[in-house]
């Protein structure tokens, strides 16, 4: 009887401790064996809400990128449409050769704005040059890579053609370190020339990045040189789901010079050199003619900012239906595994008290025996 | 002098009350020879015939089979309820979120493919899911050689136990050659082979002169007489661990591990050999296919330094599971890209990795993801720990039932001692009553000369 007593006892203490444990954890679901199926559910919900973490990670970044993206075309686009405006006031106000050389100069620079903004990283990457992420889109520049091995092609535009073309190749201290002179000079458009990589000295140049300046003549007068561009037609992607992304264009041409429309950068130097001159009636022409492709330029620029509104509304659903998921996740998970508190609570009171009830009649149905009585 | 021996018996009865395995005695009293005298037959008094124990055969023999189960389940209940602690993910951090961490880092690298963090991120959330499952797999070979530890004592236990049977088989047949019953000896034995019982399944048969003869399922005699043979590990040369052999007295040896049928020794070896076996095969299986998928992608793409046909897992199974270490010395190994002509924005590779955790890899189909197939390894490990709990719970109620009946039949109840005691007593003193006055009687006569 003692023997029978005893693992009653035991089995109610553990009953006991379960039950205590749970209102001390909170939880239900304390190890595999307490709900077996239920803590592969729980395992389940939880690495979904990992993953939709993840998701809406992505989903911050990549409207983010947008907001960052449109924000750089809308400064591109002002500035474009600033141009055209200051190119207009000149036209239209006869004023002397030197004055418009001022103007000449300020849209320049505002050209070196546009090629900067076009050049805007997201992070470390460029946003505009495709799978290209590290080289700029636009500019003047080479790469030398492989130990000297890989040796990328000049490459620039020309407004005209230009009999006599000059190329200063820099270090990153902006000290020229080649100077070559192209034989044949450049055609109008865009050109490209293979080079040895070798410095002045007829030393190969370390690898890296150097930046170039070109100086074009054509009959002694200056032809106006631009950027090209070095990118790809890689997209960006982000995931946003189970196999599924939203990709975005990192063309860098499709924004500003897009095949059968305006090449921004050209235009910008044909003002400049329409500004510049010395026929002012001429230079008037190619002004009114400049500004009409910028016009057309900020056309292209507000259409490919509006392609962006669906990829923000895009992110916008999925961050919402993402939070929604996770919050049902997150009940069906506590639901598993919380534990009623009332509920245990009430348990504990009910197992206590059989735990008591049979410490007390164990006691009474021990204690007495025939050798009490004989005393 | 009876009624002085019957309280005797009483006095042991009351002084081995709480002995385990004794079974209480009780005097056989019977009617002397009866004397024929001319007035008729007139009884002699009491003799004792003997003393016997009191004890059910069947009870016995139905504890013994019992406690082979009990044992069974014991141990195997004990074994699981370890390794259910090695499946513990209840905290949230375990393998389970490991992996998705894993698979999350891939994402974020397809957020940044150049990325140097990110990558180095890839590949420290990497070594984490590597580090899970090589912590999982020793910690479940550990519960299994902590089960090898088991059977080496268990084994010993069995030797010692089988050598003390054979002893007293020999006790038991000396002195009952002598006509007397050897209750002692027969209680200890009955004792030892329950303990015996608990630890392997067995087989007994008593002989005519009251030695039992102790065979095991596979038909192997343990005690024969007063000759017990032993049993002993070996280490098994493929799975290193240790398998139980029969040494016969002709000193042959018979591996006998698969045919243990019953006790702590079954429920050790099925505890290491099906659930803790079949857990790190399964492990296994999970960890070499996102190796090989992962690998299959991986060396398919461009990583930033151009190259490709880079793995990204080292290693062939749970065992040397680990990161490629040309990857871990240059992150710029991590193939992100499918084209090369796109490094270094190009993120489809990192992306067709990170979809890896929804695709069905696993299982016959195959038909479940990765995580699927873990998940439903922890609902195995924690329904086998509620199954045990069951089998185990029931089989330790049916040998307390059984305890509770061999009580009732041969256990030491203090009232009834109490009881025969004062019985025994009264006619103790009445049967000196009975002397005193004989010797009056006789005092009486011898006066009257």
């Amino acid at each position: 009887m003692s023997n029978a007593v005893i693992q009653q006892l035991r089995r109610q203490n553990e009953m006991l401790f379960e039950a205590q444990n749970k209102i001390a954890s909170g939880k239900r679901l304390n190890k595999p064996s307490d709900n077996p199926a239920g803590m592969a559910q729980v395992l389940d919900y939880r690495s979904k809400l990992l993953n939709i973490e993840q998701y809406q990670e992505n989903v911050q970044r990549g409207k983010t990128l947008v907001e960052a993206n449109e924000l750089t075309l809308e400064l591109i686009d002002e500035l474009i449409g600033d141009t055209a405006e200051i190119a207009e006031t000149y036209r239209d106000s006869n004023l002397s050769d030197g004055a418009r050389t001022i103007g000449a100069d300020a849209i320049r620079d505002m050209y070196d704005q546009i090629v900067q903004l076009a050049n805007s990283k997201f992070g470390n990457n460029y946003v505009f040059s495709g799978h290209q992420t590290d080289t700029p889109p636009f500019g003047h520049g080479v790469e030398i890579s492989d130990s000297g091995a890989t040796i990328g092609d000049i490459e620039f535009g020309l407004t005209a053609d230009a009999a006599d073309v000059t190329v200063e190749i820099r270090n990153a201290n902006n000290e020229v370190v080649r100077t070559i002179n192209v034989g044949g000079g450049g055609t109008a458009g865009a050109n490209a020339f293979a080079w040895d990589g070798l410095d002045d000295g007829g030393a190969g140049l370390a690898d890296g990045h150097y930046s170039f300046t070109i100086t074009a003549l054509d009959a002694g007068s200056p032809v106006e040189d631009y950027a090209t561009y070095h990118g790809d037609d890689g997209e960006m992607q982000f995931m946003i789901g189970e196999n599924l992304e939203v990709s975005m264009d990192a063309d860098g041409r499709n924004f500003f010079t897009p095949t059968g429309g305006v090449n921004v950068f050209q235009v910008l130097k044909e003002l400049v050199e329409a500004l510049e001159n010395p026929d002012v009636e001429a230079g008037n022409r190619q002004i009114s003619a400049a500004v009409s492709e910028l016009d057309q330029a900020h056309t292209h620029l507000q259409n490919k900012r509006t392609e962006y509104l669906p990829k923000l509304y895009q992110f916008g659903h999925s961050d919402n239906h993402w939070t929604q998921i996770s919050q049902n996740l997150e009940t069906a998970i506590a639901d598993i595994e919380e534990a009623d508190l009332t509920q245990t609570a009430v348990e504990l009171q009910r197992l206590q008290l059989a735990y008591e009830a049979t410490i007390a009649t164990a006691a009474e149905i021990l204690q007495p025996g025939l050798l009490n009585f004989l005393r | 002098m009876t009624q002085q021996q019957a309280i005797n018996v009483t006095g042991n009865n009351i002084a081995n009350v709480n002995t385990p395995g004794y079974s209480r005695q009780r005097v056989l009293l019977a009617n002397n020879v009866v004397q024929n005298s001319t007035l008729g037959v007139i009884g002699s008094g009491v003799t004792s015939l003997g003393i016997e124990r009191v004890y059910d055969r069947f009870v016995g023999v139905q504890i013994n089979s019992e406690s082979e189960n009990l044992g069974r389940w014991e141990a195997q209940k004990q074994t699981l309820e370890g390794v259910e602690a090695v499946f513990n993910e209840s905290s949230g951090y375990g393998l389970s979120q490991a992996m998705s961490e894993f698979w999350n880092a891939w994402q974020d690298l397809s957020n940044n493919p150049s990325g140097d963090t990110e990558r180095t991120i890839l590949v420290s959330k990497g070594e984490s899911m590597v580090r899970s499952f090589r912590q999982k797999y020793e910690n479940l070979r550990a519960v299994q050689e902590g089960i090898d530890a088991n059977i080496q004592g268990a084994v010993d236990e069995v030797n010692r136990l089988v050598s003390q049977l054979a002893d007293l088989n020999q006790k038991i047949i000396e002195t009952e050659s002598g006509g007397h019953t050897a209750n002692a000896y027969r209680d200890q034995r009955d004792l030892a082979l329950r303990e015996l019982s608990g630890l392997i399944d067995i087989n007994t048969f008593e002989d005519a002169n009251g030695a039992i003869k102790i065979s095991i399922s596979g038909g192997q005699t343990l005690v024969e007489g007063n000759r017990p043979r032993s049993l002993q590990v070996q280490d098994n040369v493929v799975s290193g661990l240790l398998d139980v052999y029969y040494e016969g007295l002709d000193g042959t040896t018979a591996d006998i591990t698969g045919s243990i049928a019953g006790g702590k020794l079954k429920g050790w070896i099925e505890a290491r050999d099906t659930h803790v076996a079949n857990y790190i095969a399964r492990l296994d299986s999970l960890s070499q296919r996102i190796m090989e998928e992962v690998n299959d992608l991986h060396s398919a793409g461009w990583a930033l330094d151009g190259s490709t046909l880079n793995d990204f897992f080292s290693g062939s199974d749970i065992t040397d599971m680990q990161i490629n270490v040309d990857i871990v010395n240059d992150t710029r190994l991590i193939a992100a890209a499918t084209d090369p002509a796109s490094i270094p924005g190009d993120d489809s590779n990192a992306i067709a990795i990170a979809n890896l955790k929804h695709k069905l890899t696993m299982g016959t189909g195959p038909d479940i993801t990765f995580d699927d197939f873990y998940h439903s390894l922890i609902n195995e490990v924690g329904s086998e720990v509620v199954e045990l709990g069951a089998y185990y719970n029931h089989q330790s109620d049916m040998v307390a039932y059984l305890d509770n009946y061999r009580e009732s039949v041969s256990g030491v109840s203090l009232d009834e001692e109490m009881v025969n005691l004062v019985k025994f007593q009264s006619a103790y003193d009445a049967s000196a009553k009975l002397i005193s006055t004989t010797d009056e009687l006789i005092q009486t006569v011898l006066n009257m000369i």
